[in-house]
This record gives structure tokens, sequence and C-alpha cells, in this order.
């Protein structure tokens, strides 16, 4: 297992990236916080590579924060950019349907990683933001 | 006037190097004079009282950047003597 640490705006952010998941990686990630006319969220953004010799049709990474106590605080999961819409319900069929219209990331190639959660939805203080690669197809 | 002199003697205690935990200032219970002493502009020590009413308890020191009126100088200026912890 490789661990990749990065200190940023006074918080841990930890990527994980297992040795089966080895042939993407998460680069340049940063936490922000937001007020969007009055809502408050927090931003996880980071760019997806692609560091194998094929396409990749789409990854997943799971977001936990945790509290001063390494409590789990709230968790989230999202896709790259290109494949947001494997999240949708109710649009493009099946899953294997939306798939096929998700753009892959050619090998070398990147794609961003943004998922932002509603503060009402952290709901408690957190220290430390894990962000972990958790599928790779 | 006693509040004052904790404040300043956090100050100082962080002058003189690092900021204990008891000594820092808690966002989501600090007065508009206890943010301005740390250097908060009256303004902004008001926006920070109404961020904490109307969007609850920050949850992280970081939230300080969602504030109307919070800049980054004034964050970098604070952020090590603020705290959220309980």
């Amino acid at each position: 297992m490789k661990r990749l640490a990065v200190f940023s705006g006074g918080l841990l952010l930890v990527a994980v990236v297992t040795a089966a998941q080895q042939r993407a990686q998460l680069e340049s990630i940063k936490t922000e916080w937001q007020n969007a006319y009055g809502a408050i969220i927090y931003t996880v953004l980071a760019n997806v590579k692609n560091v194998s010799d094929a396409p990749i049709a789409y990854v997943k990474v799971k977001v936990q924060l945790f509290d001063k106590d390494g409590k789990l605080v709230a968790e989230r999961a999202g896709y790259n950019a290109e494949a947001e819409i494997l999240d949708t319900e109710g649009f493009g069929g099946s899953f294997e349907d939306k798939v096929k219209l998700v753009k892959p990331i050619a090998p070398g190639g990147t794609d961003l990683f943004r998922l932002s959660l509603d503060k009402a939805d952290i709901g408690k203080p957190f220290r430390t933001a894990k962000v972990e690669l958790v599928e790779v197809h | 006037m006693k509040r004052t002199w904790v404040i300043v003697a956090a100050l100082v205690a962080a002058l003189a190097g690092g900021v204990d935990a008891a000594d820092k200032v808690n966002l989501n219970a600090a007065t508009k004079e206890q943010l301005v002493t740390l250097g908060l502009t009256e303004s902004q020590a008001l926006q920070v009282i109404a961020h904490r009413a109307k969007s609850g308890p920050f949850l992280q020191v970081e939230e300080l950047l969602a504030v109307q009126q919070m800049n980054k100088e004034t964050f970098e200026k604070v952020r090590d003597h603020v705290t959220v912890d309980e």
C-alpha cells in the first residue's frame, strides 16, 4: 500500500493508493471552504492521473473526514469529473449504459475530481480529510 | 477587562514561540472584542459572529475563509491563534 500525505491549508490530507489501484493516482489534492450565496460548502479537489498504459473508464474516490481524536465524522464518495454522470439516478439508463457515455482518461492523461459536502451534512468539527482512490476501471 | 488580558497573554505567548491549544480563542464562542484583539477588523469580527449564527458552529478553522469580508492575509494572521475544538 502506498500512502501520500500532503499538508495543505492547515489540513492533513492523506491519499491512499492500494497496489491494485496503481493504474491511477491522485495529485494536487486540495480543500476549500466556499460560501455559495449563504450555503457553506466544503470542497475537495484533486487531479486523477492515469499512470497505466491503457485507458481508464472511470475512477471512484472516497473522502473521509476525521475529528481530532481520529473518529470518523463524515464520508462521501464520487467519480472523476468526466464520469460524474455515474452518480446520477434516472438518467442515461443502467450503470453500464452510463459508463458507455463517459469519456475515458487516456494513458498519461488527467481528469479533475471534485466533491462538495454541505456543512449541514458534516455536522461536527473535523481536522483531517482522507482522500482515497477506491475503484479504477 | 480580564478577558482582554487573557488574549494579550495568549498573543505574548505566541510571540514567545507557539500557542498552546488552551490559549487559543474558540471561534465558536469568541466575542467581537476577542476577534478584534486577534487582528480582525470590527466589521470582520461581526461577520464571523453573523456566520456562526446563520450557519452554525465553525467545523474547521479554515472555514473562516468562507466568511464574508475575510481575506487570506487576515486568515493567515489569526489561524494559529484560533480553534474550533470544544
